[in-house]
């Protein structure tokens, strides 16, 4: 009897293995890596810089001219429009006329958050023929 | 003895198994990312495009001060030094990082300088958010 008792404890004293190391280095991996990742998507917007002079197109017929002013309020050939509503009014535009290009004049001091918006509207409309220039006033 | 032997000693199994899951979340589904120095936070956008790897970005600050960002050289410039960059490497394309707190005064002269160089293509960096 006394044999056997001393066999259970060595084969007990085998099996229980120090996790203690393990888990430190996984909680050291763990707060890597919550501070290094990122969970934000990127993403690009390209700019097309042969769009041609500002003032060729400014005088041309076919040129489709929207207004972001200071107070970023958007207005489409001199009519004030909602942001929300430019990509279905240029999608029009664009069916009756599919060459016309588009000039975006933003006021100077306005964000480039607001500016990207507008260009990413109209390029969901479906045009690419975008021309950017500020407001002179 | 044995039952106070018991009482001790916790079961860190499930610990384990929770921190594992988190580790394996946080490295698959997050992307490592590079610590900005400018603290720049580029514009959202709805469009998701495939990011790229330019050969020169060129970083601009909401106060429109410009920085050239290459081979981790990140130095203030003066309009004539990175000119001068743009002159000797002639790239055809550029990634532009600019803060979207930025007023567009200094978005569309940096554009225009660019497109003085005769720069065919810009890629402006953005967040994408879902709609």
């Amino acid at each position: 009897m006394k044999t056997h008792n001393f066999y259970q404890k060595e084969e007990k004293e085998l099996i229980s293995i120090n996790i203690t190391p393990l888990i430190d280095i996984v909680f050291l991996l763990l707060v890597f890596f919550m501070l290094a990742t990122s969970f934000i998507q990127k993403s690009t917007i390209e700019i097309n810089l042969n769009s041609g002079k500002t003032v060729q197109i400014e005088n041309q017929k076919n040129t489709v001219i929207i207004i972001l002013n200071k107070k970023g309020q958007v207005y489409l050939n001199k009519k004030l429009i909602n942001i929300s509503n430019i990509r279905n009014e240029i999608t029009n535009i664009i069916k009756k006329n599919p060459e016309d290009k588009i000039l975006i004049k933003s006021h100077k001091r306005i964000a480039v958050q607001k500016v990207i918006r507008l260009i990413e509207e109209v390029r969901l409309a479906g045009t690419d023929n975008i021309k950017l220039i500020n407001l002179e006033k | 003895m044995s039952s106070r032997k018991k009482i001790k000693q916790i079961n860190l199994i499930p610990l384990i198994n929770i921190i594992f899951l988190m580790l394996i979340f946080f490295m698959l589904a997050g992307t490592i990312t590079k610590i900005d120095p400018h603290k720049i936070i580029v514009p959202e956008s709805i469009i998701k495009n495939d990011p790229l790897t330019p050969f020169l970005t060129i970083i601009v600050k909401k106060n429109g001060e410009i920085f050239i960002d290459s081979k981790n050289r990140k130095k203030e410039l003066q309009k004539k030094n990175y000119l001068e960059i743009l002159k000797a490497r002639k790239p055809r394309e550029i990634s532009l990082k600019i803060d979207s707190e930025t007023p567009s005064e200094y978005f569309l002269k940096i554009l225009k300088i660019l497109e003085n160089e005769k720069i065919k293509k810009v890629v402006i960096e953005t967040n994408y958010i879902k709609q």
